[in-house]
């Protein structure tokens, strides 16, 4: 494979930051969050089992969802590239669960739906790219590591219904 | 045995050195933020990126259990600010995320110092996210309780 191509994406440590800022309990209370490079603004962040959460608010399981199909969508991007079938378009939908196994709370599953428009493009080969850049994505990675289970479907754009 | 599940969409166009995404969460809190290869290796510019939303996810997650630990023990925080920072390195040539530092200050009226440590360290064994990253990737979390 390309290894040159993959020294030089990755040649550098790469960091990302945010700031959460939380008052008073886990039920009653409430919290904003910022990413520390500014994209979205001040976001507010409630815990979903509280009676203020509702849309317009995040929450950790929604950020893991945000965090596996950005990386793992810029991850079969370049993996497409590298196999002749660039993409014009690669949509991803994210689940992410949490709860809990043997008595310790996880990040139970994370489900990925991607559809992709990649000029001649078959089925077999965007399951085989797809497999490519679960083994390189970082998330899938640590997800995996942690016992997560790591579903992806992909599939062509031109079999959409 | 799930306890909550939450969902988010990119959708990317082109090349992941040319190309760009964005961003859009299932509460409507994440909308058209945008996403590029280049806000991970270049200059930024108020995109965000994989590294960015693990850190929310995980600054997140940990402030919610000791908000949780704190109310609790019945010293609900006035306030807590976490930082959170995460490392993508390169090993054995591949890309991995490699460390998670957080760095918390708690506001929390009556409270000792080796007490508000004690609550941290509860509330890293009760975050789902640290619980996941734990083993794979170095976390490190530091604890400061401002005066009263």
């Amino acid at each position: 494979m390309a290894a040159a191509a993959d020294k030089h994406a990755t040649a550098h440590a790469l960091e990302g930051g945010a700031v959460v800022v939380w008052h008073d309990d886990l039920t009653s209370g409430e919290g904003s969050l910022r990413f520390g490079l500014g994209a979205g603004g001040e976001l507010s962040l409630r815990w979903p089992g509280s009676a203020s959460y509702g849309p317009g608010a995040t929450s950790p399981e929604e950020l893991a969802a945000a965090a596996h199909a950005s990386c793992f969508t810029m991850t079969l991007a370049d993996t497409l590239v590298r196999r002749g079938r660039p993409a014009r378009e690669i949509a991803t939908e994210a689940k992410t669960t949490f709860g809990v196994a043997a008595g310790v709370r996880i990040i139970l599953r994370s489900q990925l739906e991607i559809t992709v428009d990649a000029d001649g493009l078959s089925e077999a080969e965007l399951e085989h790219a797809t497999e490519i850049a679960g083994r390189y994505c970082p998330v899938s990675n640590t997800f995996r590591i942690a016992g997560a289970e790591i579903d992806v479907r992909a599939r062509p754009a031109t079999t959409r219904r | 045995m799930p306890i909550a599940e939450r969902t988010a969409t990119v959708v990317w166009d082109g090349s992941l050195a040319r190309g760009s995404g964005t961003l859009e969460s299932g509460s409507g809190a994440l909308t058209g933020l945008p996403v590029t290869w280049a806000a991970r290796t270049e200059a930024p510019g108020g995109k965000t990126s994989p590294e960015e939303l693990i850190a929310g996810a995980h600054a997140t997650c940990f402030t919610m259990a000791l908000a949780l630990v704190l109310g609790e023990a019945g010293t609900p925080p006035e306030r807590l600010a976490t930082d959170a920072r995460c490392v993508l390195d390169e090993v054995d040539g591949a890309p991995r995320i490699t460390r998670v530092v957080l760095s918390v200050r708690g506001g929390v009226g009556g409270l000792d110092e080796p007490t508000f440590r004690d609550a941290v360290d509860r509330a890293s064994a009760l975050c789902p996210v640290s619980n996941a990253l734990r083993g794979n990737v170095d976390v490190t979390v530091e604890a400061t309780l401002d005066a009263a």
